[in-house]
């Protein structure tokens, strides 16, 4: 199975002297292409950060990470910027869309970012698939939390990337909308092939992806291949038990 | 991407607009010194296009601007005006070329008496008396209601002085001349002035021989020849002709240096409402300046969230940094625009006030040169794009990461460095003062100086503030910090001393050239009462009417006056020493220094 991202040895260290923090101690991870990863853990395990450096939002202490065939460590913040524009998707836990665009300008931001015009066929599938036809002359002041997380979705698909970061992407919204979101991701695997890796602490949200990986105390300790809600529940708590 | 920043700017209309008024107030008045200006300029080929004579003979080297037809008179005034004998306008109306020649009168010291017994016209400017000249193709003057003065009493007025005194044709009218005192007319018509440049005087118009005889008091003298040329004649030709047989004593004039001559002196008396208006742009720009600085901070700061956004979706940092300063572009050039049309109002104003004071400014139409535009545009433009650099920089700099991070906080910078640079220019401001305080004797040396410190004092004081500031804030929260409302406002001002002395910045400003005019206008109302009392020690100074002489009777009159120690004289004439202008003050050397503080430099005083 090729890989869309992989890291090695990745270390993350905050500050320095007595405040140091190592938040990722030497992972080593592989995202397989075309499919959907989950990175679950308890508060503080590292799970936002891997998804930072993974994604080049932010700089690594040691070790290497690849995106694609691109290793990310060497990367200037011009380099870093273009990999992000053209090879990876976000979404975030708080929607993040720019107020002031409508929702149709907020899909194609990053293609208006990077001066590319839009693959109209290409755009048309993602705003169908999400089901938000006829809310694009909108702001996002005027879509429920879960049309707005819709067009975050469709904002991160509409540039074909390489991968998709989605941090907590169900983390603001009822259950219903959060399934809705899921249902969406899950189906951008299905039928695009879309390479996705989700953080969250939600079993039910990690049941929708092919693989979960756990992350304690900045170091991947277990791996689920196909979950099911109630076996990550399980998991999880056979963590909370080991820990304490 | 650029949309977004464009849209961005609709979202905070007030914020912004409130920014946008320093702008538009300084690029007004940028603009208002232009279109002022060049509408002077441009009002001033009236002057060459009016009706006036071709060439003028005047006494060489005449103290004071002798003036033909609507204009000056002698300096000083009152005095016998410098005359050339009559016959003269005879031999120059024999000259090749003249098709007439006209003996014309002008002086100082026609105090014209309005219907209410006082003299017409305020303190400062002349009032004049001149002759009529009937052809009206020469003439500066031209009559607009009734009929041109003939006969000893006889006299046509101007319609301004008219209407300041409460005259009109028919009425009689006092006058009071240097040469026959008080004499009563009848008006028989009203005058403009067609080219002026005029200063809000009276005028009394005769015809040459009553002003003459009430002018000059000599026999048959004119102050002036106002020449006409034949068609095809060149001023300077006929000029040179006349020359020929001018005496010694006269010089000619064309109509066209005299135009040159007028505008010169117009142009050179408005120079000073340039330097004001400037003086004025700057302030507004300065304020400015802070105030687009601290409004594009905050809203930097206020969308750290989405600039982060949209640096993790692959905006680069000048991407972001271009759309900030797009943002301040698309303010900086309405600002402009708005100014231009401020400074249209701004230049009308300045001639309604000048209106005011009494200046008739030649009419014209309303100049607004492409040039004005541009500078306009350049200067507003530059002026927003420059004070949001910074602001713009920093959100460049935003890490795509704020954009996942709940809590956002920028980076707060050490203000070592400022602090440091504060202090030296505080030291600098300091020494610079006392050296421009020391230099009493150059005063070029000790205003420069002085300058230099005021604007390195202001500097510093922007660069201090943030770290005097939290210090202030601590003091000055003391009183209401038994309250956590007052504790909690406290707290926040010190929080971010930056923010809190950008915002103060602009206000201190503000206030510190308020004061600093304030502290100007004061300092020279209380020098000049201190030379007054310091100098003058007499009790009372009598002035004739419009600083007119007066007759030495007066002086007889309250010499006796029961309770006057000392009364004594002074009397003025211009003079020419070298070649330069002065005046010669006549006085009784006994008693003179009983009332002015006079210190004898050198030499003695003639017992």
């Amino acid at each position: 199975m090729p890989t869309a991202a992989r890291a090695r040895a990745l270390t993350k260290v905050y500050g320095s002297g007595d405040t140091r923090v190592t938040a990722l101690d030497a992972v080593d991870v592989d995202i397989e292409q075309g499919r959907f990863t989950a990175i679950m853990g308890p508060s503080g395990s590292g799970k936002s950060t891997l998804m930072h450096c993974l994604a080049g939002l932010d700089s690594i202490s040691g070790g290497e990470v690849w995106i694609g065939d691109t290793e990310l460590s060497g990367l200037g913040d011009k380099a870093l910027t273009r990999l992000r524009r053209d090879s990876v998707g976000f979404v975030f836990q708080a929607f993040n869309l720019v107020p002031t665009l409508t929702a149709l300008e907020n899909i194609t931001l990053p293609l208006d970012i990077a001066g590319r015009k839009p693959d109209q066929e290409w755009l048309d599938t993602v705003i169908d698939t999400v089901g938000l036809r006829d809310r694009l002359k909108h702001r996002p002041s005027e879509l429920s939390g879960g049309q707005q997380q819709r067009v975050a979705c469709a904002r991160a698909l509409a540039s074909r990337p390489t991968i998709v970061f989605a941090d907590e992407p169900t983390g603001n919204l009822d259950s219903r909308s959060g399934a809705e979101v899921l249902g969406f991701l899950r189906r951008s695997v299905d039928e695009f092939g879309q390479t996705i890796v989700m953080v969250t602490h939600d079993p039910g949200a990690a049941s929708y992806s092919d693989r979960v990986l756990f992350l304690a105390d900045g170091r991947i300790v277990d791996e689920m291949h196909s979950p099911t809600a109630d076996a990550v529940l399980e998991r999880m708590k056979a963590f909370e038990q080991a820990r304490s | 991407m650029l949309r977004a920043a464009l849209r961005s700017l609709l979202q905070h209309k007030l914020r912004l607009s409130l920014t946008l008024v320093a702008v538009v107030v300084g690029v007004a008045f940028v603009a208002g010194t232009y279109i002022f200006t060049d509408s002077l300029k441009k009002s001033f080929d009236a002057l060459f296009e009016a009706p006036q004579p071709d060439v003028s003979v005047t006494v060489a080297d005449a103290l004071g601007p002798a003036q033909p037809g609507g204009g000056g008179g002698a300096g000083t005034g009152g005095d016998q005006a410098p005359t050339l004998p009559g016959s003269l306008v005879g031999e120059v109306a024999g000259v090749q070329g003249v098709e007439a020649a006209y003996g014309v009168v002008a002086a100082d010291g026609a105090l014209v008496v309005g219907s209410d017994g006082e003299v017409v016209g305020r303190a400062g400017p002349p009032a004049r008396g001149t002759t009529y000249m009937p052809d009206s193709s020469i003439s500066p003057l031209s009559i607009s209601v009734g009929e041109a003065p003939q006969g000893p009493d006889q006299v046509a007025l101007l319609e301004a002085t008219a209407e300041a005194g409460g005259l009109s044709v028919g009425d009689t009218v006092k006058i009071d001349t240097p040469s026959a005192g008080l004499v009563t007319m009848n008006v028989v018509g009203l005058v403009t002035r067609g080219i002026s440049g005029s200063d809000g005087s009276t005028l009394a118009v005769f015809d040459l021989p009553t002003a003459q005889r009430l002018l000059l008091g000599e026999g048959d003298v004119v102050t002036s020849i106002a020449v006409k040329a034949e068609a095809g004649v060149p001023q300077d030709v006929l000029a040179q002709r006349i020359s020929a047989v001018l005496p010694e004593s006269a010089t000619t004039t064309t109509g066209a240096q005299r135009s040159a001559q007028i505008a010169d002196r117009l142009e050179q008396t408005f120079q000073f409402i340039n330097t004001f208006l400037l003086a004025f742009a700057l302030i507004a720009l300065f304020v400015a300046v802070f105030l687009i600085f601290n409004t594009f901070s905050m809203l930097v700061a206020q969308r750290t969230r989405e600039l982060a956004l949209l640096r993790a979706v692959g905006a680069s940092r000048g991407q972001v940094r271009r759309s900030v300063l797009a943002e301040a572009l698309v303010l900086g050039l309405m600002a402009a625009a708005l100014g231009v049309v401020g400074g249209i109002l701004v230049s009308q104003g300045l001639r309604l006030l000048l209106k005011g004071f009494g200046a008739d400014l030649p009419a014209g139409p309303l100049v607004i040169e492409p040039r004005t535009v541009v500078v306009s545009l350049v200067v507003g433009v530059v002026v927003t794009l420059v004070s949001a650099f910074v602001p713009a920089r920093r959100a460049g700099v935003v890490p795509p990461v704020a954009a996942m991070r709940d809590e956002i906080s920028l980076p707060a910078k050490s203000l070592r460095i400022r602090t440091a640079i504060g202090a030296l220019l505080l030291l600098t401001a300091f020494v610079t003062a006392r050296l421009g305080l020391a230099s009493t004797d150059d005063g070029n040396r000790a205003s420069s100086l002085v300058g230099v410190s005021a604007l390195c004092a202001l500097v510093a004081l922007i660069a201090l503030a943030p770290v005097v500031g939290r210090g202030v804030l601590l003091v000055l929260g003391a009183p209401f910090s038994g309250s956590t409302v007052g504790r909690l406002a406290r707290e926040n001002g010190r929080r971010n001393p930056r923010r809190t002395a950008a915002t103060a910045s602009a206000l201190a400003i503000g206030l510190a050239l308020m004061t600093a005019i304030g502290v100007i206008a004061a300092s020279t109302k209380a020098s000049v009462a201190a030379v007054v009392d310091d100098t003058i020690g007499a009790d009372y100074v009598i002035f004739g009417v419009k600083f007119q002489p007066f007759s030495p009777d007066v002086y007889n009159a309250v010499k006796d006056t029961p309770g006057a120690s000392t009364v004594t004289y002074v009397r003025q004439v211009p003079i020419q020493v070298d070649g330069d202008r002065t005046v010669l003050t006549g006085v009784d050397p006994q008693k003179i220094t009983d009332v002015i503080d006079l210190q004898m430099q050198a030499g003695s005083s003639i017992p």
